[in-house]
């Protein structure tokens, strides 16, 4: 059989005629708008959101409240950010808010006054986070139970947990806890740097072998084990970090608040699953990423501000951020469907 | 000298022998098929030499020494390297990371260096002769035969000694069906083992060097393949004399249009389709792939929305869905039967009533009794070899599996069927039964649109054929015209003549 005739056989068998015929620079830049512009939605929201705000009342755009915000959303910002590891793995985990009631309770209760007590309950706090969600993971892996069920039961008895430890609101924060964690360095709040610090996390981690295999899992756990990848792993280690960082938000609300509540991490289950869709991850796996997480916190947490802003009642936000979820899964739902048009048919 | 040996090799499943003290050896340089019926213990045998399965007993030898596979990392590391039938591709990752997953060159944190690793996978291309694939595009947006050389390549990038190539052709079009076969032959002559799985006679006649024939999990014999005949080989897989590989042609269309279609389009894929389909007609669909064939079996069944005139018994129609279609007698057997004509999960009765739920009611439920009897009536009409009612359809093998779709569709009672490449990855018995029952459906007063990928198929169980070309009919070939050679013509836009 000659090899060599395989330029000439292949033609049949190519897209489209004249795709290989050297596009021009405009062309080649149109295609990439047009393959890649539903990305750019979640940014182009938030750049609207923000010059909403800034024509409603200039001074959100000061830097002092820039700053402020920034500290108002990192919280949701932490749990996206965690949630964002087993939606792309394929699944997701409704025990973050009980993991945050719990650790905001254990750090209101016990972090005391010594900075030595402060820096051990938060490590505690962080380790319990991340032990629960590898349970989440493991229990997953093992049993193979839903995702659902798995950690909307972990999320509860962390729930009832936190009501043993904390029966109502309150515990005593040292005034150090809070000063250390909202800390400002020459104007710029610490979760601002935090912040910009995951992110650089996240370009390296998504280029990494276990990046790679995350994204792998969540886009066919068969195939990914087919292909050598350790998927049980690769799942507990989703849920793992999801637990982590839902520890971490509850610390950093224990600071922001100076106080603990049994019930603080209610809101944030479905507030940090709707960020990260907002911000483009895929429900089922396999695409999306942390930065369109953050961007999806800060819209929904600038949606309830904008409104405040305008007068209107704060119960409208919820209403506001439902459509807003709905018009973001709608755009992924046209985005795949594009996707798979471009495949084969 | 026996390079690689399999000895006494036995598994089974749960009380089900699979394979039974299979032995035979291949040597280095040799181009080996490996033969056998749908469930005759080829996967099987395969997936212990890949260390998918471990063998209850017996052993495979290297060069003479007893290797362990306990898992697909071992076959690997033993140069081992098997290209699945299932497509193993994972669709959110490039090309190039698909190649090298778990083995993509990283830097001192850990990352990986993506120049590397694309020209890595270029070089990969360049030296296998594929230029229509890049490494950057995702998975998902190659098509099925450009996701197929990926894997190819994927196993060729750990550079194995020992190849298999596992039914590999059934998803490629005609050229790269050429290509593989050259690169068996290739990989080969590179002093290489090459373990070839095809259903298609001639490609193991045009690749393969010896052949071991498999029949109900044991090894029938090993043979120089330039000794046997046609005949003979599929005699030994079926453990009977075959009258012949094909029915006779006894052509039972009428005059009558059943079917009359004009100028369909549907986007780039359709360009005025027009053609007559007749009562009691088998109507073949051939050409390269990703002609329109495809698109055009679904314009008719209603799941994409094309342009143009359909008329059925004289009345224009227009199927909105596959709804419409199957309440006008339209029934197609779609192309992946996995994904698209299974649901996977589900019993065998299950599947096989899904489509005429509404003939099976009883006031608001379905009669779970006369959907047994329906499903015992196609199970043995078309021989499904199952070993129950309960069993789900993932546990059948690939030819039953497609009988089971089949199943579904006639129990629509349709009036036009269209099946699509239905032999696809099915085994020569089981061809042979779907042949004859093509044309006794067709013998019963209804139309068949054929659609198949072998131009022997379509010569030998078609009355007419349509030749696909550039999203039109290049040829209708019928008659004396209808040859392997016409349709090929015609097939490459060679000019035809009325």
């Amino acid at each position: 059989m000659p090899m060599s005739n395989n330029s000439q056989d292949l033609r049949p068998d190519a897209d489209r005629p004249g795709r290989l015929a050297g596009a021009s620079l405009a062309g080649s830049l149109r295609q990439w708008i047009q393959a890649h512009w539903i990305a750019a939605v979640p940014y182009v929201i938030l750049f609207v959101l923000i010059a909403l705000m800034g024509i409603v009342n200039p001074v959100t755009l000061r830097p002092s409240w820039l700053a402020n915000s920034s500290e108002s959303a990192f919280s949701l910002i932490l749990v996206g950010i965690g949630q964002t590891f087993p939606l792309l793995a394929g699944g997701f985990d409704l025990s973050v808010g009980g993991v945050i009631s719990l650790t905001n309770s254990l750090a209101a209760v016990h972090a005391g006054d010594s900075p030595l007590g402060i820096v051990a309950v938060s490590i505690g706090c962080l380790l319990v986070g991340v032990a629960v969600g590898c349970f989440n993971g493991w229990a997953i892996v093992r049993t193979g139970m839903q995702p659902f069920i798995v950690t909307l039961a972990t999320g509860l008895v962390c729930g009832g947990i936190a009501l043993l430890v904390l029966k109502i609101d309150g515990g005593e924060v040292s005034p150090d806890f809070t000063n250390t964690l909202l800390a400002r360095f020459g104007g710029v709040p610490l979760s601002l740097i935090l912040t910009v610090l995951l992110i650089l996390g996240w370009f390296w981690f998504r280029e990494t072998d276990s990046g790679l295999a995350l994204f792998a899992v969540g886009s066919d756990a068969r195939a990914a084990r087919l292909n050598g990848v350790n998927v049980s792993v690769t799942t507990v280690l989703a849920y793992g970090v999801s637990g982590g960082f839902a520890a971490l938000a509850g610390i950093y609300r224990t600071a922001q608040v100076a106080s603990g509540s049994p019930t603080a991490g209610q809101s944030f289950i479905m507030l940090s699953i709707a960020a990260a869709v907002i911000g483009g991850t895929a429900i089922g796996g396999g695409y999306g990423g942390v930065v369109g997480t953050i961007v999806g916190a800060l819209i929904l947490r600038g949606i309830a501000d904008l409104l405040v802003f305008m007068r209107v009642s704060s119960y409208w936000s919820s209403l506001v951020q439902g459509v807003l979820l709905i018009l973001a899964v709608a755009v992924s739902a046209y985005a795949s469907l594009r996707r798979r048009a471009r495949g084969s048919l | 000298m026996a390079d690689l040996e399999f000895r006494g090799i036995s598994k089974s499943f749960g009380g089900i022998v699979a394979l039974d003290d299979v032995s035979f050896s291949c040597v280095r340089g040799e181009v080996h098929a490996l033969l056998g019926e749908n469930g005759a213990g080829k996967s099987t045998l395969l997936k212990v030499l890949s260390g998918a399965h471990r063998a209850d007993a017996g052993e495979i030898r290297i060069d003479g020494q007893p290797v362990s596979i306990h898992s697909p990392r071992d076959a690997m590391e033993l140069g081992i390297g098997t290209v699945y039938q299932e497509l193993s591709l994972i669709p959110e990752l490039t090309v190039s990371e698909n190649i090298f997953l778990g083995r993509i060159p990283t830097n001192l944190v850990g990352m990986h260096r993506r120049a590397q690793l694309r020209a890595m996978t270029q070089e990969l291309l360049d030296r296998y002769g594929v230029d229509d694939v890049r490494p950057d595009t995702k998975a998902k947006e190659l098509s099925l035969s450009r996701r197929q050389i990926v894997e190819i390549l994927r196993v060729l990038a750990t550079d194995p000694s020992v190849i298999v190539l596992d039914e590999a052709t059934s998803a490629l079009t005609e050229n790269r069906v050429a290509w593989l076969l050259g690169l068996a032959r290739r990989l080969a002559d590179e002093g290489r083992i090459v373990i070839f799985i095809s259903h298609r006679m001639s490609e193991i006649r045009d690749a393969c060097d010896r052949v071991t024939i498999l029949r109900n999990g044991s090894t029938v014999d090993t043979r120089p393949l330039a000794d046997l005949d046609m005949d003979e080989i599929v005699s030994m897989m079926i453990g009977r004399q075959m009258s012949s590989y094909f029915p006779e042609k006894r052509s039972t269309a009428t005059d009558e249009v059943v079917l009359r279609v004009r100028d369909l389009r549907y986007q780039h894929t359709l360009n005025g389709v027009e053609f007559d389909l007749h009562r009691g007609e088998v109507l073949g669909i051939g050409g390269l792939a990703g002609q329109g064939q495809a698109e055009l079996l679904r314009a008719l069944y209603g799941v994409i929305p094309a342009h143009g005139s359909i008329e059925l018994d004289g009345d224009q129609i227009h199927n909105r869905d596959a709804r419409e279609a199957l309440r006008r007698g339209m029934a197609l057997v779609p192309e992946e039967r996995a994904t698209q004509g299974l649901l996977l999960d589900f019993s065998i009765p299950f599947n096989t009533s899904l489509a005429s739920l509404g003939s099976l009611k009883r006031g608001l439920l379905v009669d779970l009794g006369r959907e047994r009897e329906l499903t015992q009536s196609y199970i043995s009409q078309l021989a499904i070899r199952t070993t129950g009612d309960t069993q789900p359809a993932s546990a059948l093998s690939g030819g039953n599996q497609q009988k089971v779709v089949l199943a579904k569709m006639l129990a629509t009672r349709p009036e036009i069927l269209m099946l699509h490449d239905i032999t696809r990855g099915v085994d020569v018995g089981t061809k042979k039964e779907m042949f004859s029952l093509v044309r006794e459906i067709a013998g019963e007063g209804n139309a068949v649109l054929y659609l198949s990928t072998d131009v022997e198929e379509l010569v030998n169980v078609c009355d007419r054929v349509l030749v696909m070309h550039d999203g039109k009919v290049a040829a209708d070939l019928g008659g004396a015209d209808l040859t392997a050679d016409r349709i090929i013509g015609a097939s490459i836009g060679a000019h035809v003549e009325q």
